[in-house]
């Protein structure tokens, strides 16, 4: 779906993305993680051809993203990007205007563009009463969901979204995550999410790449990345709570799979011990 | 690295000029730009670049860096040159095409225009690239405090000063990325007639002033919770003192101001004629 070759991003003098190389595959859920500066921020806003990269190819649907003539502003609809802190974009007099603006850029018609929001505020849990409100007067959180629907909305093949979860409460964070899952599984949306919680990822994550100043470090499934805790350690990251405790068990001598990284298999590991 | 967007274009490094008291720069640079003004004579301003030249070497400031600030007005300069070589209504006639007329001394004062005009703004940059907004706006606080006794807000104004120099890298890094949340959202800003495209940027001007808003209310929440109150009995973390380099950057600048004076009176011959009736 998505690849990078050999990409490099400078800023001024720092280089920010080293010689960056992966593959993004369709309707997976990828994860990125890296500790603060380590470059993921800018590593997806090239996804979606807002930065160009300073060497190196980009490639959506196998054609290269930078080439002469190729529609940079239709691959914005086609790549969603969620934004870091995401309620700085709102700026319509109502949330339902704001999540339609996407829609309409895209040229969808007004009534089509309304539908759009109204069902991408569906998934996101905004309910009809807030439809008429004024964005600025939403919580934090609400921001965050209206923001995102104003991504949604557009339909989206790629939803890019960077540490959605931050500043969100367990439940809404949860229930984030699980309606990321669902698009990912059901309407076949490819989704990568950005994040510093090394739970959340281990739980809803398929495929991980690791970033560590700039480097991609690792590349690989989430089992294949968190079983190995050491490794992350050392680049200032974590394996998740679940798997230190499974590490822990064996170390005492109880047979269980150090492997694990979600909590709902490490229930049923201990289960079958009992 | 949004250095150079800032207003002043600090450049940081270490040098005799960015150590002086900013009220002797401040004083040098305004007396350098009155010598400009009183010289119409070649020698005049021989003397001037010879003098800013030394100043620009002893800043240390790269002159390649100091000729960036130049490029902005290099439109302005061609402008009023070419104005000037056109139309000025000299006697000496070289070449003349219908009622242009090109003649000697619109030459001479074109070139004499540019030179003033470019060594002003390289005078006058030499103290906004060796003072930091910050000292800028002490020492206008400190120049200007006489201004008190006729109840002028000084201090108040200078701390907006310094509040808004403060605020401006971080507008312009916020509008770079409500820019790009928007064009992720398929923002368009370049098609489109006039009052289409000026339309195009209210998603970019809405959420750029709310966050201004917030900043400022967060600012000022802040500074109140420190207990921050104006009136005349704050005093400075860094007072601003003369130092004896202070003094001799005073007695250099006075100099060169009395040469300048002093050749204006006794060589007034040698000026550019007709120079400024312009
Ligand atoms: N606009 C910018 N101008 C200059 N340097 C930048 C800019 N944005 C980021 N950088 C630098 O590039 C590097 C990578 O930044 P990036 O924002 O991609 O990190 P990140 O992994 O997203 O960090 P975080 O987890 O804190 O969001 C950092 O060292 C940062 O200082
Ligand atoms: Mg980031």
């Amino acid at each position: 779906m998505i690849e990078f070759v050999d990409v490099n991003y400078v800023y001024g003098n720092d280089k920010a993305v080293d010689n960056v190389s992966f593959k993004i595959e369709k309707g997976k859920f990828t994860g990125i993680i890296g500790h603060t500066g380590s470059g993921k921020s800018t590593l997806i806003q090239m996804m979606n051809g807002l930065l160009k990269p300073e060497s190196g190819t980009i490639l959506y649907d196998g054609k290269d993203i930078f080439e002469e003539g190729y529609d940079l502003r239709s691959l914005k609809f086609k790549v969603g990007l969620v934004f870091q802190y995401p309620e700085y974009q709102l700026f319509e007099s109502t949330v339902l205007r704001d999540v339609a603006y996407g829609p309409i850029n895209k040229g969808l018609a007004k009534e089509d563009a309304v539908k759009e929001a109204k069902a991408a505020m569906e998934i996101v849990g905004i309910n009809e009463d807030k439809y008429e409100k004024s964005p600025f007067e939403l919580s934090g959180g609400e921001k965050k969901r209206v923001a995102i629907a104003g991504i949604l909305a557009m339909k989206p093949e790629v939803l890019v979204l960077d540490e959605p979860a931050a500043g969100l409460d367990p439940e809404t964070r949860i229930n984030l995550f699980e309606m990321l899952k669902r698009l990912c599984t059901s309407e076949n949306i490819t989704v990568v999410v950005v994040s510093h919680s090394m739970e959340d990822m281990a739980e809803y994550a398929e495929h991980i790449i690791v970033m560590d100043d700039g480097k991609l470090i690792k590349s690989g499934t989430a089992r294949e990345v968190f079983s190995n805790a050491e490794d992350l350690e050392n680049i200032g990251l974590a394996a998740p709570e679940i798997t230190y405790l499974m590490c822990e068990l064996s170390k005492r001598g109880i047979p269980v799979d150090k492997t694990i990284i979600k909590t709902e298999e490490a229930i049923k590991c201990l289960e079958t011990l009992l | 690295m949004l250095r150079d967007i800032t207003l002043g274009q600090y450049y940081i490094t270490e040098s005799k000029i960015h150590s002086l008291d900013p009220r002797v720069k401040l004083a040098g640079t305004m007396l350098y730009v009155i010598s400009l003004f009183l010289t119409d004579g070649l020698l005049g301003y021989l003397v001037g670049a010879i003098f800013l030249g030394i100043i620009i070497k002893i800043s240390k400031v790269p002159f390649k860096y100091m000729v960036r600030g130049l490029k902005a007005i290099i439109f302005i300069l061609i402008i009023t040159a070419a104005c000037n070589v056109l139309f000025y209504q000299g006697t000496t006639t070289i070449f003349r095409a219908g009622f242009v007329k090109v003649t000697v001394e619109g030459l001479e004062v074109a070139a004499a225009m540019s030179i003033r005009l470019v060594m002003l703004i390289l005078g006058t940059s030499i103290m906004t690239l060796t003072t930091s907004p910050n000292d800028l706006t002490d020492g206008l606080e400190k120049s200007l405090g006489f201004l008190e006794k006729m109840k002028v807000p000084v201090h108040e104004i200078a701390l907006m000063m310094s509040i808004a120099l403060r605020f401006i890298p971080i507008l312009v890094e916020e509008t770079n990325k409500i820019m790009k949340a928007q064009t992720s959202r398929g923002a368009d800003f370049t098609s489109g007639n006039l009052i289409q495209r000026v339309k195009n940027y209210i998603p970019i001007i809405v959420p750029l002033f709310i966050s201004a808003f917030h900043r400022a209310s967060d600012l000022a929440m802040a500074m109140e919770s420190r207990c921050y109150r104006t009136g005349r009995q704050r005093t400075k973390l860094y007072p601003l003192k003369y130092e004896k380099t202070d003094y001799k950057g005073y007695i250099v600048i006075i100099i060169y101001f009395i040469i300048m004076v002093g050749m204006k009176i006794t060589i007034e011959g040698l000026g550019v004629g007709g120079f400024f009736t312009m």
